[in-house]
């Protein structure tokens, strides 16, 4: 049985050491600006240099032309997994990429987005269907279709109790508890699912949990 | 109408008004010069025959196909010198998409409004470097986000210098494969003191329901559009093509001449009630 692996995506080097037992991937691109808005992305070395191991969430072409000479890794989010010029990008980087499925793609639609990316050392990340606004169901389709792809497949937890971004204000209090990971976790890994992700700056701590009791 | 610190100015021609319908049209992709000519030509003069304004819309890359084989156009060299043609000959104004900030640079020294898709409208740097641009910034609501999330954004792009702010509805995720408009947020974006925008071709988008491609519903554009009017919209957002079955892409939603020319009539009829 292969051994759960946990993902955090943190901002910063002061949230990655507090889940020093989960590899971090890092969210902090800094955007500037400059007089002429052609303004670099920054990254900070360091952040590498004391997590070695460490992954990049990477939106564009230049942020990920940056991160693949520091990170490990890859880490593409949903919005931009049909963006064919970033995936042919990450494809050439060489290093491994996480690619999350989009709330709005569907499954089998994910499988030509892994095309975009020939060649590479892919991992899908099941991130669940939009179902309403800030809200995300997962579908069981969506893991079945990619494992029998052959695609390694992780979960991202965060994304499934509570999406990115502005919260829809209508939204139901009950659907965001946090006690559903366990379901979410149990439902995975009945489809071979051992590499989870988490947002500590979302669900501060629960990487940590995760990995004390799934390991 | 008064868009918080925005007189609704996009360039010299238009101004945004519930008064004054603008119409921002053109083919998805811009297939062509040809292409881009024919269409202009004929929307200018339909909209100027009902006294609407015009902006001619046209697509230099497709970003984001379903599959890898599809079509993306002319590039971003080419593609701003055609538009540029396209605005000169036809003296019209100019909107396209645009995906990184080196486009947004490019683009803005061609077009009056600069347009966020969907998909990227999270996008951090971009979102800055269309701010930056001092153009009017129109931003896709992405199909899976709430209103809220947009409201964000526009008041980035505000807060950055940048008042020149239009949020485009094109539809919100229904299961897979299908989206449903949800017209509640025509009104919320008005509410929240945005310009609002209805983009009625791709609201009938089955996304990726075709085969390595994107379906649609072609004869619900009309009654979508009416729908959108009938609540109250500041500008209309259209897809047309001379030849739709040869387009290529979106071939199952953009509008030919004559569904165009008639769903411009039905527009002129609501907003004159």
């Amino acid at each position: 049985m292969k051994p759960v692996e946990i993902l955090t995506v943190c901002r910063s080097g002061g949230e990655a050491e507090k889940c020093r037992e989960t590899l971090p991937i890092f969210d902090c691109f800094d955007w500037r600006v400059s007089a002429d808005s052609l303004a670099d992305p920054e990254m900070p070395e360091t952040l590498f240099t004391i997590f070695p191991a460490g992954g990049a969430v990477v939106a564009t072409m230049r942020q990920i032309e940056i991160a693949s000479q520091l990170a490990s890794f890859l880490y593409i989010p949903g919005e931009i997994c049909r963006q064919g010029d970033v995936l042919e990008a990450a494809a050439k980087s060489g290093r491994r990429v996480y690619l999350e499925r989009g709330p709005f793609l569907a499954p089998p639609d994910i499988l030509r987005a892994i095309d975009k990316l020939s060649g590479a050392d892919v991992v899908v990340v099941e991130a669940g269907s939009a179902f309403g606004y800030s809200d995300r169901v997962l579908d069981p389709r969506a893991l079945a279709l990619v494992r029998d792809s052959g695609t390694p497949v992780a979960l991202h937890l965060s994304e499934l109790l509570e999406p990115r971004g502005a919260r829809y204000r209508w939204r139901s209090q009950w659907s965001i508890d946090v006690r559903f990971v366990e379901a979410y976790v149990n439902a995975a890994k009945a489809f071979g699912v051992h590499t989870f992700v988490c947002d500590e700056f979302r669900h501060p701590g629960l990487s940590r949990d995760l990995a004390a009791t799934l390991s | 109408m008064y868009f918080g610190h925005w007189d609704g100015v996009v360039c010299n021609d238009v101004k945004l008004s519930r008064e004054r319908l603008t119409v921002m049209a053109g083919p998805c992709m811009l297939e062509s010069l040809e292409l881009g000519l024919s269409v202009a030509k004929f929307l200018r003069e339909e909209c100027a025959r009902h006294g609407f304004q015009y902006i001619f819309k046209a697509s230099f890359d497709k970003a984001n196909r379903t599959s890898k084989d599809g079509v993306r156009g002319p590039g971003l060299d080419q593609g701003l010198q055609w538009l540029a043609t396209i605005g000169k000959e036809v003296g019209v104004p100019l909107l396209t998409d645009v995906h990184s900030a080196e486009q947004v640079v490019a683009a803005a020294k061609v077009c009056d409004v600069l347009q966020v898709p969907a998909f990227l409208c999270l996008e951090k740097s971009l979102i800055v470097a269309a701010a930056q641009s001092g153009k009017c910034v129109q931003l896709k609501k992405g199909q899976h986000l709430p209103v809220e999330e947009m409201f964000v954004i526009g008041k980035d792009i505000v807060s950055a210098g940048n008042s020149r702010v239009t949020i485009c509805e094109r539809g919100s995720s229904f299961g897979y494969n299908n989206l449903v408009v949800d017209y509640r947020n025509l009104h919320e974006v008005s509410e929240a003191g945005f310009a609002s925008v209805f983009d009625a071709t791709h609201s009938a988008q089955l996304p990726g329901a075709g085969v390595g491609s994107s379906g649609g519903l072609r004869h619900v554009v009309p009654a979508l559009a009416r729908a959108a009017l009938a609540v109250g919209v500041d500008a209309l957002f259209l897809e047309v093509h001379s030849d739709p079955a040869q387009a290529l892409s979106d071939r199952e939603t953009q509008l030919d001449f004559a569904l165009a020319a008639q769903i411009l009539n039905q527009a002129a009829k609501i907003v004159r009630a």
